[in-house]
């Protein structure tokens, strides 16, 4: 026993700093960190590149980007965003904050967790790195559908990096997911039972059996898409008896599965602030448990309404949408938990819950616009207009990152053991949350009246709500910068936040405010017990 | 009524837990992962990455591409091997029933990941099978299904002398757990090479490749995976008996022999599906 | 021909002319405020239907939000949280009530979509739209007439049957003012009907397909049945090709044509 001691008592037999210390990390923690900031530094690049395509649709006669610029930007935008942005940043603070709210000392494979992350910077220089060669970055949107896609219409090699590097990010998935299961499940401190775990835990929990199922699927997708381009198969050709249409069901069979990872650790994440902020326990805490595993279930079961009008069959056509339908019922039980867990109590407007509250309101307009998105006649007047771009950035924008905002504001200071400052935090909040919807609301409008989605350029008509939209372009810039600036400003400040400074103490709470902000490399001196 | 709470201060029995200096009130616990910094795991991600790489150079036809790409897939397999060591020296340190109880649910995980990318390719073929109104679709030919069928006979055999071994082992019986392995891994070669054969014959002789068709293409892709797979699952179980021979494992330890058992009757499933599909029906 | 005929169809593309000059410069039209066929007509009324059912629970969760936001916040008088957090009874009602209705509204949309989809049997003027980078080629088999790169011209009031397909990448056929929108996939036929009023009709393509994808439009005229039989005349340059291959509305037959369509894409 006395030797047992003494190796903890050396944690850490090699230690290595500066650098080497971030390189070599399998410090849960350390790791959770670089998958934050590589989420922001993307989040620069992918806002970048949203800012000159609204800049390029400021006038549709400018034509300061080419098309097939237009396009890459667009491609390019979706895809760091998604990818590199908010499954990032999601994956980033669940690496942080998993492993001290179910009180364990790490990750169970603290190296596989490492590697899930590295394996991102190869993918991420080979998508950044396909600007700069012959024929530039992929062209044929996130979803990559063949026949556009193919080595006839995409001859550059854009599109072979693109798919390699989404092969890998996949790799990194499935590894980070696994994880996070056996993590969540074999892991959990001595007395944590399943109806103790915390909602933010559980989100993890259906969102890595998600990542699990879901991303093999598009793997394979890619594989025979890059075999069909590289080996000249016929997979998705029409001329050998192959079928495009069948990259679009297997693509959104990740892709619907897809929007869920994006959204539900957010969820989790409001489980903890409204009744943090609220100073009251969350509300209804199994119907939030049981709503979250509904949409891991039934998330995988809509993916076709994303093909309404490829000429799916009428009854499948019927499914989808009855389904589509069917997944709005557990998002709008966390909706009103939510606002029941802040129902009499006495609520503290931090920056945090600015942002927790926000998001209800966005979040309630894009789940508007996707129930009636469900409704097939509805949705064939609008499918693949603004009215769409508008509604999925209500979820993505107003949604997952409107939570990662609260997130952060809300955790920095055990991240950090620093607070952010909450006087620029109200100005990033309404910054960005007037930005947001200012750029986004109108698109619902432009959908309407019959603007396609992912042009370079438009009808006359169009012209001048598309001003209106870029013009608020300029807000949601600012309120990034001031982000960005309120980050940097409070690391050169001393610690001086408290182990809890929301004084979570009154309500119940996660383990994480149990130990010291920032946590030490341990965590927790001792396993705590959970009666 | 009080429901039951998440977690509050007060339902912890050990009092304060912030931090204290490590060491101090330190003991070992079931739960423990020391946190250890080690190089492998950025060593393997930047040499996966250089295979993805250097494949598409290949594609490129750069020249010595070829060259590099074969130094990155061994060197890849070497940060591999040293991840796999690492982990085998600390887990000396570490409660090795929980480790055990980790690694094999993780593998199941990623058994079952596996398992969703083949579903891609079934999904694939049910697909163009039931909703393409000409089936077989042109110049597919009729495939032979005798020597397959041989091949999958052995190939089945093998997870029975496979799970032979297994038994043999658990019941201390170390030589026979060995030649029931050396039976395996040899059924395992001759599955192989049927398979190079078949391969050989149809592109050869009836001129059906990967590009003849949508079927074909799904073919190849799908037998190849797998393929690779029993060729994965070979090099865990050659990598088993290594150990077995070795005398490394024991009763309670043996986690790699089971995780090679699930594989290798995984990749059994997967390809008595695959017969199915692509042979018979 | 007499002259009398000529002086008709002189006229009529004389009108037809004015019209589209007059439809171009308007802006597009949309479904909901200028509905200009039956099937558009109908998604509205059905779009109506389904966002008035939806509605208040989007109102109720907005107005709870407004209250929770004023009546609790802290306003430092001391006063304690509220100590509930369950309530079996609301839960149940938010989980089942919500449950029903989408149940409700999607089944409602179901009559609408089935008719949609199968209602438009003998079809007067069939259409081949065939999507190609980065313009629309429209065939009328009925009358040997092949055009492409051009305003598709329709007859009002009668069934008009587009059969969609590709040569190359995929398509999207939209034209928001006639309420349809399909994809023109390469290797498949996907069908669209409506019953049009007389206007004109301005689309696009909606499915990203290369470089130009923002400028491939489509412009639609519809036109009363003497201009629409004089246009016709004028267009007739070949003799009749055969019988379209392939009728589209065969309940669930969506891929039943991959062997029919091979004249039209090969």
């Amino acid at each position: 026993m006395s030797t047992q001691v003494a190796t903890l008592g050396e944690a850490h037999p090699r230690q290595y700093h500066g650098l080497l210390d971030w390189l070599t990390t399998t410090d849960h923690k350390k790791i959770g960190i670089m998958y934050l900031v590589f989420a922001l530094i993307n989040g620069w690049f992918g806002g970048s590149l949203a800012g000159l395509i609204r800049l390029n649709l400021y006038n549709p006669d400018w034509h300061i980007i080419s098309p097939a610029l237009y396009n890459q930007l667009m491609t390019m935008h979706a895809t760091i965003m998604i990818f590199l942005v908010l499954m990032t940043s999601f994956a980033g603070l669940g690496n942080y904050l998993v492993p001290l709210m179910i009180g364990a000392r790490d990750m169970a494979f603290p190296k596989l967790n490492a590697f899930s992350f590295w394996i991102m910077i190869p993918a991420a220089l080979m998508l950044y790195g396909s600007f700069f060669i012959a024929g530039g970055a992929a062209q044929g949107g996130w979803w990559s559908y063949p026949p556009l896609s193919s080595l006839q219409y995409a001859p550059g090699h854009g599109e072979d990096l693109w798919i390699l590097a989404v092969i890998l990010l996949g790799i990194g998935s499935i590894m980070g997911a696994i994880n996070f299961l056996v993590t969540i499940i074999d892991m959990r401190a001595p007395g944590m039972s399943w109806t103790k775990l915390p909602l933010f835990v559980w989100s993890w929990l259906v969102t890595a059996w998600m990542l699990l199922l879901a991303l093999p699927v598009l793997s394979g997708a890619m594989i025979m898409l890059l075999s069909d381009r590289w080996l000249s198969t016929g997979f998705y050709r029409p001329a050998l008896g192959g079928d495009p249409l069948l990259y679009q069901h297997l693509f959104w069979f990740f892709g619907h599965p897809e929007v869920y990872i994006m959204i539900l650790p957010g969820f989790g994440m409001l489980s903890h602030i409204i009744p943090a902020m609220s100073r009251k326990k969350v509300f209804g805490y199994k119907g939030m448990m049981v709503a979250l595993w509904a949409i891991g279930v039934i998330g995988f079961m809509v993916w076709a309404h994303h093909m309404f009008t490829a000429g799916i069959s009428g009854a499948a056509r019927m499914w989808f949408s009855m389904a589509s339908m069917a997944i709005s019922v557990p998002t709008g039980v966390k909706i009103y938990s939510w606002l029941a867990s802040a129902w009499g109590g006495v609520i503290r407007f931090t920056t945090a819950m600015k942002f927790a509250l926000g998001f209800i309101f966005t979040f309630v307009i894009g789940g508007l616009s996707g129930l009636m998105l469900a409704v097939v006649p509805f949705d064939i007047q609008v499918h693949n207009t603004y009215f769409v771009v508008a509604h999925f950035h209500y979820v993505l924008v107003g949604g997952s990152v409107m939570t990662l905002f609260a997130g952060i504001y809300f955790w920095f200071p055990k991240i950090t053991g620093r607070m952010l400052s909450e006087k620029m935090g109200s100005w990033v909040f309404w910054l960005f949350f007037i930005g947001m919807n200012w750029v986004f609301m109108p698109m619902h409008l432009l959908g309407i009246d019959g603007m396609s989605r992912r042009v370079a350029t438009y009808r006359p008509e169009f012209k001048p709500m598309n001003q209106f939209i870029s013009e608020g372009f300029i807000f949601m810039l600012i309120a990034g910068l001031l982000f960005t600036y309120s980050i940097l400003k409070a690391l050169t400040q001393p610690k001086d936040a408290p182990d809890d400074p929301w004084d979570t103490q009154a309500i119940e709470r996660s383990l994480e405010w149990e130990t010291a902000s920032p946590p030490p490399a341990y965590n927790f001196a001792e396993i705590p017990q959970i009666r | 009524m009080e429901p039951t709470p998440l977690t509050t201060s007060s339902t912890l029995t050990s009092g304060a837990l912030a931090a204290k200096p490590a060491g101090a009130a330190a003991h070992l616990d079931p739960h423990l992962h020391a946190p250890v910094p080690s190089f492998w795991p950025i060593l393997l991600a930047g040499g996966i990455g250089a295979v993805f790489f250097l494949v598409f150079l290949v594609y490129l036809g750069v020249p010595l591409a070829g060259v590099l790409l074969a130094a990155a897939a061994l060197y890849s397999l070497v940060a591999a091997a040293g991840w796999a060591n690492t982990i085998a020296v600390e887990r000396r340190l570490m409660d090795r029933l929980q480790t055990q109880k980790d690694l094999t649910r993780g593998f199941f995980f990623f058994l079952a990941s596996e398992a969703m990318i083949f579903f891609a390719y079934f999904e694939y073929i049910y697909y163009t099978r039931f909703t393409g109104s000409v089936w077989p679709p042109a110049g597919m030919p009729k495939l032979e299904t005798s020597l397959p069928a041989v091949a999958t006979l052995i190939l089945v055999g093998s997870s029975f002398t496979l799970n032979f071994a297994v038994k043999a082992f658990l019941r201390g019986k170390q030589a026979a757990a060995k030649n029931w392995m050396l039976l395996t891994i040899a059924m395992g070669i001759v599955f192989l090479g049927f398979q190079g054969f078949e391969w050989g014959y149809l592109n050869g002789v009836m001129s059906f490749t990967v590009t003849t068709g949508a079927f074909s293409s799904a073919y190849f892709i799908m037998t190849g995976f797998h393929g690779a797979h029993v060729t994965v699952g070979l090099l865990m179980l050659s990598l088993v008996y290594w150990r077995m021979e070795k005398g490394e494992y024991n009763r309670d330890y043996h986690m790699s022999l089971m995780a090679a058992e699930y594989y290798w009757h995984f990749v059994d499933i997967v390809w008595i599906l695959l017969f199915f599909t692509l042979y018979l029906f | 021909m007499n002259w009398a005929m000529i002086w008709l169809f002189q006229s009529a593309q004389q009108a037809m002319q004015a019209a589209a000059e007059q439809g171009a410069a308007a802006p597009t039209r949309n479904p909901f405020d200028a509905p200009g066929s039956n099937v558009a007509r109908l998604a509205a009324a059905e779009s109506w239907h389904a966002f008035l059912w939806v509605i208040p629970f989007i109102l109720i969760a907005f107005i709870l939000l407004v209250v929770v936001m004023v009546r609790f916040r802290d306003k430092g008088d001391g006063r304690q949280p509220a100590k509930f957090h369950e309530n079996n009874p609301l839960e149940f009602a938010w989980t089942v009530i919500p449950a029903i209705v989408v149940a409700l509204v999607a089944l409602h949309s179901y009559p609408v979509l089935h008719f949609m989809e199968y209602g438009g049997n003998n079809p007067a003027v069939n259409v081949e739209v065939i999507g190609h980078q980065w313009f629309w080629e429209y065939k009328y088999p009925q009358y040997g007439i092949d055009i492409s790169n051009d305003t598709l011209v329709l007859p009002a009031n009668q069934v008009v049957d587009l059969d969609l397909t590709s040569v190359d990448v995929i398509h999207g056929f939209y034209v928001p003012g006639l309420g349809i929108q399909e994809d023109a996939l390469p290797g498949r036929l996907t069908n669209q009907w409506f019953k049009a009023q007389a206007g004109y009709y301005k689309g696009q393509c909606t499915q990203l397909c290369g470089v130009n994808h923002g400028q491939m439009l489509i412009d639609v005229q519809v036109v009363p049945d003497n201009e629409f039989q004089a246009w016709l005349e004028a267009h007739r340059s070949q003799p009749a090709l055969p019988a379209p291959s392939a009728r589209l509305h065969l309940p669930g037959g969506f891929m039943q044509y991959r062997a029919a369509q091979k004249g039209i894409n090969q």
